[in-house]
């Protein structure tokens, strides 16, 4: 396991705010050490990730979260750009969204996405998929280095 | 041989010359007399064979020929008369008499036998009349043959036209002037073109040129249509069926024309309607998909903040305010499931992919399923002898799951007993699906396909409603019927067939 000399951090596509709201507070709640990015579309998101990747004394998010019902362009065609992008295909990416769609679940595992998670409405039951989304990625699995 | 000279003796006998007494003027009024008779009566045989070689139509030749020979040997006694005078062959004489004797009495005798058929061979005058007439009623055959083909054209509810080997109309009937316009006189002679719009001529001309190549019956609605033009200058869709034939030693089409516009506007209604119908049909849908997706967000974040609420304040909440935002929390958690299941309504049919399934696998998966459910209520699943069948493998999967979860769910107190059965029948397979539940009362029948209708209270039975929308919505959307047989008295089985276009083979 690669020594970590900085906060793990997750950058959430997002941009229903009560989700945004559940999601801080599951880290408030965990008491989790977590830098959380927060981009409300692609445009945002991408803007965010070509930043962090010009700044020489930033890094790259650990773990992308990335909702499907975005403005504009879709989290499917979003996940598309970024495995196509060398500089970022790296990342691990979870699809974090309400669509139960097995459509959209084969099409997110085509793009590459590392993971697809439904949220659930019980809030039990979506703070409990987001421990696993940690557990494994970033208590478990070994992580590229970006 | 002896006996044939005998036939020339002459010896004993004298000349008939004597009993003339040799008096020339009676010697050579007899000799020249019989000699023109004897030439006569040689000469009448070959007339009459010329007569019969040229008439083969006249009959009694056998006659004919006793005829002939009862003339010549007619002629032959003159002729030995003639000789007679000087030398007398006398034998030969009677035995030229005897024979024709015998022959004239059998040519009397078979005349005699004839006569009441030629008796009725009609006189040349007869004749004449009865050809005469024959051929009035011939001609009024023949008129009136040609009026009931002339009224047969002009009750055609098609246009018909003759072209000459020019191209050129020959021949109209009325209906043409209703269809085209042109009165039937302004049309004769006339090239066919006046009847094609300018931009489909030359098209036509290759056609025509193509048909006389090879002139062969074209029947209408042989997938030709082609183009009309009126004397208004209008243009219509129409079809044509051509005919060849020769007339004059000359090559004549005749054409029929079918004036296919009111049809043509009628499908094209059809097509306009039923194109605006897949249209409304697919917003629709895409309505549904999408007001279903988007709609999650919102509730998703009522019920998220509502949760919150709940799992940071209830402690400090009076149990009234608990109770209400447990209701809310409620509430919005059944929207949630309307609205799932409105998303899967709405996805029925979207997506169809048709694999070969066997029915039998599937039901096997599906009591798997259900084992838990099956189990608890001692319900019984009965199937055997199914088929494959070809269909979308989710959507076949929700007609049976949802059917038997229903025969389930709406059980009296004894344990279920649900068959799935198929069956085949003249107009093809019958699927059904039978348990001995509760009962569908009749009246409820029209509207139990109907999208989040309930026929009892959530208490009773919960649901949303969207069970047997799904089911008829997986049947339907294919072109397959689904129907119900059941009454409130208890038991209910519901029938579906799968659509025509949909093999359906026994394992």
């Amino acid at each position: 396991m690669p020594f970590r000399k900085r906060k793990p951090s997750l950058l959430l596509i997002e941009d229903n705010p009560a989700d945004i709201e559940l999601v801080q507070e599951w880290v408030r709640e965990r008491g989790l050490d977590l830098e959380i990015g927060l981009a409300g579309d692609s445009d945002e998101a991408m803007a965010r990730l070509e930043a962090h990747y010009q700044d020489s004394s930033g890094h790259l998010p650990d773990l992308i979260m990335l909702d499907i019902n975005l403005p504009r362009v879709s989290g499917l065609d979003f996940l598309k750009t970024i495995k196509d992008d060398l500089r970022f295909c790296r990342i691990p990416i979870v699809m974090l969204t309400s669509s139960k769609a097995q459509d959209d679940v084969d099409r997110s595992y085509s793009a590459h996405a590392n993971a697809y998670v439904h949220k659930g409405v019980e809030l039990d039951r979506f703070f409990r998929s987001l421990n696993c989304i940690y557990c494994l990625f970033f208590e478990t699995a070994v992580l590229p280095q970006n | 041989m002896a006996n044939l000279f005998g036939l020339f003796s002459t010896s004993a006998f004298m000349p008939h010359g004597h009993c003339y007494l040799w008096q020339p003027s009676v010697l050579w009024a007899q000799v020249v007399s019989d000699g023109l008779i004897g030439l006569a009566y040689f000469a009448i045989p070959f007339i009459l064979y010329r007569f019969l070689k040229a008439r083969p139509d006249i009959e009694f030749r056998p006659l004919f020929l006793l005829f002939v020979a009862f003339i010549l040997l007619c002629g032959g006694t003159h002729f030995l008369a003639v000789v007679n005078v000087w030398y007398p062959f006398y034998y030969l004489d009677s035995v030229l008499k005897a024979a024709t004797a015998v022959v004239s009495v059998l040519a009397a005798i078979r005349l005699a036998f004839l006569l009441p058929q030629i008796i009725a061979l009609p006189s040349p005058a007869a004749l004449k009349t009865a050809n005469e007439k024959l051929r009035r009623l011939s001609a009024e055959k023949e008129k009136a043959n040609e009026e009931r083909f002339q009224l047969a054209l002009e009750a055609s509810p098609n246009a018909i036209l003759v072209a000459d080997a020019e191209n050129r109309i020959a021949f109209a009937n009325a209906q043409t002037q209703h269809i085209f316009g042109y009165s039937q006189e302004e049309l004769l002679n006339q090239p066919l073109d006046v009847l094609i719009p300018k931009a489909s001529r030359q098209a036509h001309a290759h056609h025509v040129e193509g048909f006389r190549q090879e002139p062969q019956m074209r029947f209408m609605g042989a997938g030709r249509e082609v183009r009309g033009l009126r004397k208004s200058g209008e243009e219509f869709p129409a079809e044509i069926a051509l005919g060849p034939f020769r007339y004059a030693g000359q090559l004549n089409v005749i054409a029929f024309v079918a004036d296919i516009s009111g049809r043509k506007s009628a499908e094209d209604k059809i097509l306009r309607q039923s194109s605006e119908l897949a249209r409304s049909n697919q917003d629709l849908e895409s309505f549904a998909y999408a007001a279903s997706h988007d709609l999650q967000e919102p509730l998703r974040g009522m019920l998220g903040y509502l949760q919150l609420l709940q799992r940071q304040f209830q402690k400090e909440m009076a149990p009234k305010a608990v109770h209400y935002l447990e209701q809310a929390i409620a509430s919005g958690g059944r929207m949630r499931t309307l609205m799932e299941a409105l998303l899967q309504y709405s996805r029925i049919g979207r997506t169809s992919q048709l694999h070969p399934i066997r029915l039998e696998s599937l039901l096997d998966a599906i009591a798997a399923d259900l084992h838990a459910a099956l189990e608890e209520c001692g319900a019984e699943l009965r199937y055997d002898n199914l088929p494959t069948v070809q269909y979308d493998a989710l959507e076949l999967r929700q007609v049976f799951q949802n059917l038997i979860s229903n025969a389930v769910k709406f059980r009296t107190e004894a344990p279920p007993l649900i068959r799935v059965a198929a069956e085949k029948r003249d107009d093809g397979w019958v699927f059904s699906v039978s348990d001995n539940g509760i009962g569908i009362p009749e009246e409820f029948h029209g509207k139990l396909f109907q999208l989040f209708q309930r026929l009892h209270s959530r208490a009773a039975y919960p649901g949303s409603g969207i069970g047997l929308a799904l089911v008829a919505k997986a049947i339907r959307s294919h072109g397959g019927r689904i129907w119900v047989e059941s009454n409130a008295a208890g038991g209910t089985t519901f029938y579906f067939t799968f659509g025509p276009d949909f093999a359906i083979t026994l394992p």
